[in-house]
């Protein structure tokens, strides 16, 4: 009995770990499809046997047409946790048959032999021929949803080039099975030996498997300490755009240059330079980040500090954003929460600095910077000259006990002295006694035998 | 019949010993300054306190009432076994204290109609809303609190006295009409409890158009 449990634990344990890590397929054919076709049961589609089955189905199938999009990290999850991002391919494919398998190796192209297939960009989908009528033909479609900056921004583009191709693909053929898939998951143990979708600076697909280099930000500037667990990242959006837009992003990559100012008793300053940063549609030389600390000294005119704040920022750039020039740019940051006392470093997990609206609004529709976000933000100053680089304890932007907490307890004080007034009232109430009688005769009641 | 005394004690004691630890985690840790109750009272919610404020309103009315009822129904009851003939006038007191609870309702129901929700994105644009709301949903609060423990009092107050109205009559039928009196203006406090109440809300601007 105890050898069959353990036996049974074991299996339990090396279950997961002998487990493939697939990626989801969502496959589903034209509305107007000609042809039954019989879409395969995928749910259970794990072993190899049924896995060779799903590709004998799709070399056999009747439609002409089968359209591929491949992302580079798709999981089930990314389906239920945003359930807004994926509405048109939604519509797509409830209003036709569908079939869905949370779990499948990574399509191998070369199993689908009866197709030919043709390499479609993702962002010339107008480009698109059919192959000829003898073989069938396989449009492969690349998403590149690394580049993203969150998952949802990626699920979106996704969306949006998935409805595009198939706009494409219905003016050529009104028959045609497509199937979304990954090449891999944004979950599972093999997620270290590859570059996940992140807010990396996009790296080339060419070079998928090489694992990127750590891209935190150290400034260690004497009297000023600055660190940021990822690249911090600059939002543009545009002013003028009436619909709601996904902001563009710049992540900025290590710095070109930095100075820093650590003379005053009560102001540090540091100047934080990159040269040349550029994205997709940004393109900006000399981005020069300001950043002002200021001193509360325990007595005016004296050298102890108190507490320090960061009391100006500013980021001056200058290029291409959107295709449009900007000569030079300087916005003025809210950092205004940012605060500590002496020997404390701040701390922020992950938060947007907001950019002050700016006095002068100009009138052309060149996207202006709307935040900046600093992953992992972690800053202290007024540190004593020749003290070692490290910081002092978090004075972290949200406390420990958050006010729902709080709240909680408050409300828990109301409910718990109410309990204890009322169960003490309760208790208080005294049982009718006066006529009891301990050496008395017991109470007898003669109850009649129940009729029918 | 003492052991349901030791679970009281033992809830009582742990919440103390809850607050206990996060004092002591703060002022330990070098973050004294952080127990605030300036920030606590401005970042809490604004509608657990206009929420609790309309509870609190009812619901310690309506305990002084109980209360009140209960003290004079018993004496009602049972000095009607010996004198018959109060029973129909002595209703009057119980009346009296279902006033109380009245009053709490009519407190309650107003001060509900008077919450409103309001957007973060247009306190973004002005602040002042967010203000305003925290500003009204501290008054409704209060006025719960003020309404509520006004009406337990004026409650177990008019009951105690009904509760000896009771026994008087029983005892010689002139006496009812003078503790009535008595018994009015112990009623009369529980309607100064109301004004009071409602003169503070007559402030009170929740929503978004409040600025």
């Amino acid at each position: 009995m105890l050898a069959k449990s353990v036996l049974l634990l074991l299996m339990l344990l090396l279950v997961p770990s002998c487990a493939h890590v697939g990626a989801p397929v969502l496959l589903w054919k034209s509305s107007s499809g000609r042809g039954d076709l019989a879409l395969p049961d995928l749910q259970r589609a794990s072993s190899t046997e049924e896995v060779s089955q799903f590709y004998q189905f799709l070399n056999a199938m009747e439609s002409e047409t089968l359209v591929i999009f491949l992302m580079s990290e798709l999981n089930v999850e990314d389906f239920s946790g945003y359930p807004d991002a994926l509405s048109q391919l939604q519509s797509e494919f409830e209003s036709s048959e569908h079939v869905f398998a949370p779990s499948m190796p990574s399509v191998e192209m070369e199993r689908l032999t009866s197709f030919h297939i043709i390499n479609v960009s993702a962002s010339a989908p107008s480009a698109i021929r059919l192959g000829d009528d003898i073989t069938k033909t396989l449009l492969l479609v690349n998403l590149k949803d690394r580049s993203a900056a969150d998952r949802r921004e990626a699920l979106l583009q996704v969306d949006d080039t998935i409805e595009h191709v198939l706009e494409q693909v219905r003016r050529l053929t009104d028959n045609y099975v497509a199937m979304l898939t990954g090449r891999f998951t944004s979950m599972g143990e093999d997620i270290e030996s590859r570059p996940s979708r992140s807010l990396k600076a996009s790296t080339p697909d060419k070079t998928p498997d090489k694992p990127t280099t750590p891209h935190h930000l150290f400034l260690n500037l004497g009297c000023i300490l600055l660190y940021t667990s990822d690249s911090p990242v600059i939002h543009f959006m545009s002013m003028k755009a009436a619909t709601s837009q996904h902001p563009l992003l710049l992540p900025l990559g290590a710095p070109s240059s930095n100075t820093s100012s650590c003379n005053g008793t009560d102001v540090n300053s540091a100047i934080i330079v990159w040269q040349h940063v550029n994205s997709s549609s940004v393109d900006l030389a000399g981005v020069t980040l300001n950043l002002t600390f200021r001193a509360n000294l325990t007595r005016p005119g004296g050298t102890d500090v108190s507490f320090w704040t960061l009391s100006e920022v500013t980021l001056s750039y200058a290029g291409n954003v959107d295709d449009k020039a900007i000569s030079k740019a300087v916005v003025v940051l809210d950092f205004d929460d940012v605060y500590a006392p002496r020997h404390f470093s701040y701390h922020c997990t992950s938060r947007m600095w907001a950019a002050e609206p700016s006095a002068n609004a100009t009138d052309s529709d060149a996207p202006v910077l709307t935040a900046i976000q600093l992953p992992g933000f972690q800053v202290q100053a007024f540190l004593a000259k020749g003290a070692k680089a490290r910081f002092g304890r978090a004075w972290d932007c949200t406390t420990f006990f958050t006010i729902p907490i709080l709240s909680g307890l408050f409300v828990t004080l109301l409910m718990l002295l109410i309990l204890i007034i009322s169960v003490k009232m309760l208790m208080s109430v005294p049982t009718m006694d006066r006529f009891d009688d301990p050496h008395g005769p017991l109470l007898m009641a003669h109850l009649p035998l129940a009729s029918e | 019949m003492g052991y349901y005394n030791s679970y009281l004690y033992s809830a009582g004691g742990l919440y103390l010993f809850v607050l206990t630890v996060i004092a002591l985690y703060y002022l330990l840790t070098g973050q004294g300054e952080r127990i605030d109750f300036g920030w606590f009272l401005t970042n809490t919610s604004p509608y657990m306190w206009a929420a609790t404020g309309v509870g609190l309103a009812v619901a310690l009315s309506v305990v002084g009432a109980a209360l009140g009822i209960f003290t004079t129904g018993v004496s009602v009851m049972g000095a009607g076994v010996r004198a018959p003939r109060i029973k129909t006038k002595n209703l009057v007191s119980i009346i009296f204290c279902e006033a109380v609870a009245i009053y709490g309702l009519i407190v309650a129901i107003v001060l509900s109609g008077m919450i409103d929700t309001y957007d973060l994105d247009k306190v973004a644009k002005n602040p002042l809303i967010l203000d305003n709301n925290i500003y009204s949903a501290h008054l409704i609060f209060w006025s719960g609190v003020t309404v509520g423990f006004v009406n337990l009092a004026c409650g177990i107050c008019v009951g105690t006295v009904g509760s000896g109205a009771a026994l008087a009559d029983a005892a010689e039928a002139s006496l009812f009409v003078r503790i009535l009196i008595v018994e009015i203006f112990g009623s009369a406090i529980g309607l100064f409890g109301l004004i009071v109440g409602i003169l503070q809300v007559s402030q009170v601007k929740m929503g978004n158009a409040a600025a």
